[in-house]
């Protein structure tokens, strides 16, 4: 059935007001009545947010929290029908609309994109891993990664420090954010530079460590590659034990 | 045949050369900068969240050799929360133990005295605006 054009005015006004607060007429609402219905959706909005972003909650002041919340309720159209996902556009809302550097604030993206990532890991649908056994060889086996996984780039590190110390290291920072297949709880991990790298080349072009190697001696010309081999295997092993690689791939035998 | 890294990498080819400057050498222990496990959402939170509240320069995340931190930190707090109740606990038995009718006594004329300083203090202030004659 359409709308009456009256019907979808009124609805209109009232979202407007909702999200607003300005004036509106609404017949047969009280104003005290609109009031409250206000607040109680914008304290849904707000505790959603307080929800995913305790950390940014915590280092924001007063004041430019609840800037923000108005803003957001007032000026975004959510995309999703689901409010869970809205802290997602709420990240981008934020950083569209540049209140970093606004506020003078670098950090604040990488802090709710930080905070954000792992309800995106936790609910991120099943990726089955290849085919894995735990016995192989780690020089020259190919090493099956855990694929549910983020892995971003960070300009700030909010992961590592109190953000008011975190403007003082920018830099490239990257941070690996995953699932243990068995818990399923998100983990996190601060790669470094050359960890990220072979992470990388493991993942997306499965080489293996002695290739990786091999690879960065010859691009960057260096006398020997075994110190690097020796690094590579220190953070396989590591991240083995943490459930971001899985295991040795298990051989396809062909069918005729 | 040799195979190909990848090319396209959010590790730039300039940084990741810096990484390497280390491995140029012959030092076979060298690791350039170690990646660092972190723990789970609620781990790492909370030790974000306490680094930023006892925000200071040299606090810098150490899962492993921090984790006692908090606790001891909270045992503390939790040592000084005691002894204050207790001493209060002890001005308050002091009290109840024999003559604290004086006592009280007094401490409330001191603290209504007090008080009424600065109730004094407020309506002097007051007085400049207003209906000063009075004093």
């Amino acid at each position: 059935m359409l709308y009456q054009p009256d019907t979808y005015k009124i609805e209109q006004d009232l979202s407007r007001f909702g999200r607003t607060g300005n004036d509106t007429f609404i017949p047969g609402a009280t104003e005290e009545g609109l009031r409250q219905y206000r607040r109680l959706l914008r304290n849904n909005i707000n505790n959603t947010m307080v929800q995913a972003f305790p950390i940014s909650r915590q280092v924001l002041p007063d004041d430019e929290w609840n800037e923000l919340i108005n803003l957001f309720f007032a000026n975004h159209d959510a995309k999703t029908t689901q409010i869970w996902k809205l802290p997602a556009e709420f990240v981008t809302f934020v950083k569209e609309k540049d209140y970093a550097t606004l506020w003078g604030k670098p950090w604040l993206n990488d802090l709710l994109y930080f905070e954000w990532i792992e309800i995106e890991v936790y609910t991120m649908p099943d990726i089955e891993a290849e085919p894995f056994t735990l016995q192989g060889d780690i020089r020259n086996g190919t090493i099956v990664v855990n694929l549910e996984y983020r892995l971003i780039p960070l300009r700030y590190p909010v992961h590592l420090y109190a953000v008011e110390e975190a403007k003082n290291h920018p830099g490239d920072y990257f941070m690996m954010v995953y699932r243990h297949p068995e818990t399923r709880e998100v983990l996190f991990a601060d790669l470094s530079a050359l960890d990220t790298f072979t992470f990388e080349n493991i993942a997306h072009e499965q080489l293996s460590l002695s290739d990786i190697a091999a690879g960065l001696k010859l691009q960057f010309a260096l006398s020997d590659q075994h110190p690097l081999l020796i690094n590579m295997i220190a953070f396989v092993q590591e991240m083995m034990a943490q459930k971001l690689f899985l295991g040795y791939a298990v051989e396809r035998k062909e069918q005729f | 045949m040799e195979k190909r890294l990848k090319t396209t990498s959010i590790v730039a080819s300039s940084l990741l050369a810096g990484a390497l400057v280390t491995f140029a050498g012959t030092n076979l222990n060298a690791r350039p900068s170690t990646s660092q496990v972190l723990g789970n959402g609620a781990e790492l939170r909370g030790q974000i969240i306490d680094l930023n509240i006892n925000f200071s320069p040299l606090n810098v995340f150490e899962m492993k050799c921090g984790e006692a931190k908090p606790e001891e930190t909270k045992k503390e707090t939790k040592k000084e929360a005691k002894v204050e109740k207790k001493e209060g606990k002890a001005v308050e038995a002091k009290c109840g133990e024999g003559k604290c009718g004086e006592g009280k006594a007094a401490k409330t004329t001191e603290t209504k005295t007090e008080k009424k300083e600065e109730t004094t203090k407020t309506t002097e202030a007051k007085c400049g605006e207003g209906k000063c004659g009075v004093s």
